[in-house]
């Protein structure tokens, strides 16, 4: 075993760069007809090699491939900058309008879009959906040792004009959006500091006690910090997803504790959790059903969900279909829209 | 540089007034922010404001650093690589814009005709011209340029190569 | 941490880890020497086939492809004056001086092994550090990163010893030209003139290939044709690899300061290689008697940034290992891919999954060596590029700068900043303005900026009494009260 794993290795180091070329140039050829074949899908990922967004856009490339008839080959393309609006921007008016341009959908776009930014060169609706491959969802939490342990108790300390510091990212980022919602939805008082580079740094704070806690993504924590969990280091408020997470079964939902006037506000936050891919406006009908039947017949491969399952993410399909109509609906949801406008001012 | 007889202005004196020039700009324009935006650019700013008006008054009065008729001026104790003095001021001047002429023709060419056009092209056509190389030479050096470019930034990167202006109008 | 250390020596030593090694290595080495590019990339290409490998087998490889990434980007630096990262820009100070009086393979020489047997102390001083290192981190807060980020600015800047204030100052540009784009606290867009490119800032690659590289390549082909790089003729004694390697030993206890320095600053989140190899350089200088050759080709301005790079990677490494705190672009990659491996990086890297830690530190010691080693087998044949003429170079080398540039974000805007950084270069390098200083603030300003508002948001002013600020605030007061004495007595000789 161990020759032949030496063997391998040395095979591919030496022969790599020799047959790189040729074996790309190759890759894909089958047999059976389909628009597809023989082509290149092009995935721009919308921020640098290495964070979230370009792992999101390798898992595509990685196995979308085998599920389109005709089996192009499908890479991975950076385009950073500006949270993924450079790579929106991009795709909605330079790309090929054939099917063989995709690029993942950042979050913050819907808050643009609601900020009505002029950078904006697209109309976010616009974009002919692939899906929807994972739905995240936040925990509020904060540290077990702070006396910001649950929401009466947080109310109490604002009426003593303290509030709890929590870390954020970017302004745009859902670590900052979800506290100010719950500062809308709940009627609390958050100090929410931004800027932070990067989740990492925020949750060193928050073990340094510099930070009381931060709204986080649900596979992220599991991913990284599930040793809090079990020691009782955090206290998880609320999880912003419309049910309850099943291995923190008695976390609250947001649904659950908001008040009845509030409630619609919820849609609004819940469309804005996805991690969702789009092509362009104006691709031939016959094209986007046949990418995004294959988008959904990748979600049931099993190896597929190996892989969302390593990143910590929860998978829930949404077609393209329906993703389409949900951001219509969300675009021309003026409640939903001035919400957002309003907490992010 | 031409140097007026009796002139101590330091030929760095116009970098100064350039640099003195932007941080201004840097540090007026960030009034109009709001006071969080502003803070580390005036904290940065202003001190350095100070210092290039320093540095701007010591060039002009001339800082004594040794400028000989025809030669390169020499800055002594600067952390960087040292500026060749074997040549005039006037030849490193005239072969500085020269390349910089190169440097920019290849500039347009990928404008007009994108990388994998022009790459070749620039290669070829540069050392025919500048290195003197024999027609088969040049075409093999720019050949394998090529080759590598295509391989590495094309077939294995994917970069994302921008529009070539002329391919367009072309209607390719 | 005694049965950890065995398990990880017991997965190392097998023959397909150290084919992976030597893999990563050989991979990492077809680009490595690009300016610009290097191991981030190499890592990108090859991240959808790593993922697919077991964990072990896939760490190895990537340490494999970094070591030498870390290792190659010496080569640009020596042989053309263009840093390959901004890890190797203070060789360049030295080692292309040495390359131009045809000392290429002494430099080289000196390089390889400094950097080899830096990066073994750094690997091992971190290990040692391994049980202090998370309450270490924890102890540096926001604050202490903050002072650090300015002593390595200020420290720089008043390295030039003839002109101080034009060191300072091209640090505080390099720190307003860093600004541009969104304020990281607010978020408010910061002279992007509406400019889609300049709202995330101007990318750093086109600017340092634009201020380093093209003034280099520039005033190569000063001479007429058939010039090559080493324009002087060999001294009698030819200079060979082995003459570098005697001159590593002849200065082995700045090796050894070099490499202790760069080892602790690795450990420092951001603040890394790029400070390290410069607080090493200055520390070299102070710290030498004769400093007239620095920056003329002395070899001990090759031996202690060299040094000190490499032994900043282990501290690195563990960074992003325990914390999961990139130090660099290719840290973040090294992330994503232990993501995906099912290795989160945090605390569990030094509990649970320790034996895991420790392959990786094995493979850094034996990833640098089989890099530095590679690399010096090959010296001779590198420092052979010198006796090519210049105008068949660059061509070829305008052609890879310019890819380098666009490549970091594929956009015009890259080529643009490019041709606009290279005329302020030239500028700069006629003109006596040091330009080293303005990298270093552009490569710190985020940093800098983002520690500064949260020190401010989160402390409000009760960080200024904290016990390491202080320290760090004497620091800064002390090296530029030195470097104005230096100055002034400079002057008095004069």
């Amino acid at each position: 075993m161990a020759t032949k794993d030496h063997m391998k290795a040395l095979f591919f180091s030496l022969t790599f760069v020799f047959t790189l070329v040729f074996s790309f140039g190759t890759a894909g050829a089958q047999s059976g007809d389909s628009i597809f074949k023989g082509q290149t899908i092009t995935v721009i990922a919308g921020s640098s090699a290495g964070g979230g967004t370009d792992s999101l856009a390798r898992l595509l490339a990685r196995h979308f491939g085998k599920h389109i008839p005709g089996n192009p080959k499908v890479v991975v393309t950076n385009m950073p900058g500006a949270a993924g609006l450079i790579a929106a921007n991009h795709l909605y008016n330079r790309s090929p309008k054939d099917g063989t341009a995709i690029a993942t959908m950042a979050t913050g776009l819907t808050f643009r879009t609601a900020l009505r930014d002029s950078a904006l060169k697209f109309q976010l609706e616009k974009f002919t959906y692939l899906g929807q491959i994972a739905s995240e969802g936040n925990f509020v939490y904060v540290r077990s040792d702070t006396p910001f342990t649950s929401f009466e108790a947080i109310k109490k300390a604002n009426k003593e004009g303290k509030k709890p510091k929590f870390g954020a990212q970017a302004k745009e980022h859902n670590s900052n959006v979800v506290p100010m919602a719950l500062e809308a939805i709940l009627g609390i008082d958050v100090d929410v500091v931004y800027g932070y580079p990067g989740t990492a740094e925020i949750l060193l704070d928050i073990e340094r006690g510099a930070l009381d806690g931060r709204a986080h993504a649900r596979g992220s924590l599991f991913a990284t910090r599930s040793h809090w969990l079990e020691k009782n280091f955090i206290k998880v408020l609320v999880v912003t997803s419309p049910q309850r997470d099943s291995r923190l079964a008695n976390v609250p939902t947001l649904e659950e504790l908001a008040p009845p006037d509030r409630k619609p506000l919820l849609e609004a936050m819940y469309s804005v959790q996805g991690r969702s891919f789009a092509m362009p406006p104006g691709v031939p009908p016959e094209r986007v059903k046949i990418l995004r039947d294959a988008f959904a017949a990748m979600f049931k491969d099993k190896e597929f969900q190996l892989d969302v399952d390593k990143l910590g993410w929860n998978d829930e399909l949404i077609h393209g279909e329906a993703l389409n109509k949900q951001v219509d609906e969300l675009v021309h949801n003026e409640s939903a829209m001035g919400f957002f406008r309003k907490i992010l001012k | 540089m031409s140097k007026k007889a009796g002139n101590k202005l330091d030929p760095s004196f116009w970098l100064s007034l350039f640099v003195l020039g932007v941080i201004a700009v840097w540090v007026a324009t960030a009034a109009r922010f709001d006071w969080d935006t502003r803070l580390f650019p005036w904290a940065i700013g202003i001190p350095a404001l100070a210092l290039a008006l320093r540095q701007l008054v010591v060039d002009w009065k001339g800082s004594g650093v040794a400028i000989q008729e025809g030669q390169n001026p020499n800055y002594p104790g600067i952390l960087d690589i040292p500026v060749d003095r074997s040549v005039t001021p006037e030849v490193m001047t005239r072969h500085t814009l020269r390349s910089a002429g190169w440097i920019l023709g290849f500039a347009c060419g990928i404008w007009f005709l994108g990388f994998l056009i022009s790459i070749p092209i620039f290669v070829f056509c540069y050392l025919i011209y500048e290195a003197q190389a024999g027609k088969v030479g040049g075409l093999v050096v720019a050949g394998f340029t090529f080759l590598f470019v295509w391989a590495l930034f094309d077939q294995t990167m994917h970069l994302a190569w921008p529009e070539a202006t002329l391919l367009i109008m072309l209607g390719f | 941490m005694l049965d950890a250390a065995l398990i990880a020596t017991g997965e190392i030593f097998t023959l397909s880890r150290m084919a992976w090694l030597l893999g990563g290595v050989l991979l990492g080495s077809v680009i490595g020497f690009i300016p610009g590019i290097g191991g981030r990339v190499t890592l990108a290409i090859l991240l959808p086939f790593i993922v697919k490998m077991d964990p072990a087998s896939a760490l190895v490889l990537i340490v494999g492809i970094h070591a030498i990434g870390n290792t190659a980007d010496t080569i640009p630096a020596i042989l053309f004056g263009i840093p390959g990262s901004t890890s190797a820009t203070a060789t360049v100070l030295d080692g292309y001086p040495m390359a131009k009086r045809g000392e290429a393979q002494r430099a080289f020489g000196a390089s390889f092994v400094a950097s080899g047997i830096g990066g073994l102390i750094g690997a091992f001083t971190v290990l040692a550090t391994i049980p202090v290192i998370r309450p270490l981190v924890l102890t540096f807060g926001n604050p202490e990163f903050f002072m650090t980020a300015i002593l390595a600015i200020v420290m720089i800047g008043l390295l030039t010893g003839g002109a101080p204030v034009k060191g300072l100052i091209a640090g505080a540009l390099g720190l307003l030209i860093g600004m541009v784009g969104d304020a990281p606290q607010t978020g408010v867009q910061r002279w992007t003139f509406g400019e889609l490119y300049l709202s995330d800032g101007i990318s750093l690659i086109p600017i340092a290939l634009g201020i380093f590289a093209i003034p280099e390549l520039i005033d190569m082909t000063l001479g007429g044709k058939g010039t090559k790089i080493a324009t002087e003729v060999p001294r009698i004694n030819i200079s060979t690899k082995w003459v570098g390697v005697k001159d590593v030993f002849a200065h082995w206890w700045l090796l050894v300061r070099s490499s202790f320095l760069g080892s602790w600053i690795g450990i420092l989140p951001g603040v890394g290689s790029a400070s390290a190899i410069w607080l090493a350089y200055a520390h070299a200088v102070q710290t030498s008697k004769d400093k007239d050759n620095f920056g003329k080709g002395d070899v001990r301005g090759v031996i202690a940034p060299e040094a000190a790079n490499n032994a900043s990677d282990a501290g690195d490494w563990c960074l992003t290992l325990a914390f999961g705190i990139p130090g660099s672009a290719t840290m973040s990659l090294v992330l994503a891919a232990m993501l995906l491996l099912g290795l989160p990086p945090g605390p569990q890297m030094l509990t649970d999954h320790l034996h895991l830690t420790l392959v990786i530190v094995w493979s850094l010691v034996l990833a640098n060596l089989m890099a530095t080693g590679f690399c010096f087998v090959f010296t001779k044949q590198l420092a052979g590029i010198t006796k090519l003429p210049v105008h068949y170079l660059f061509p070829v080398l305008i052609v890879l700068i310019f890819l380098a540039a666009f490549q970091s974000t594929a956009d015009w805007g890259d080529l643009v900043a490019l041709l606009g950084f290279s005329v302020l270069g030239v500028s700069m390098k006629r003109f006596g303005w040091p330009r080293p200083p303005l990298i270093v603030g552009m490569v710190l300003q985020r940093l800098a900026e983002t520690y500064f508002f949260l020190t401010t948001k989160l402390y409000g002013t009760s960080w200024l009494l904290r016990p390491v600020v202080i320290v760090l605030f004497i620091l800064i007061v002390w090296t530029i009260v030195h470097a104005v004495l230096r100055q002034s007595r400079g002057k008095a000789r004069a």
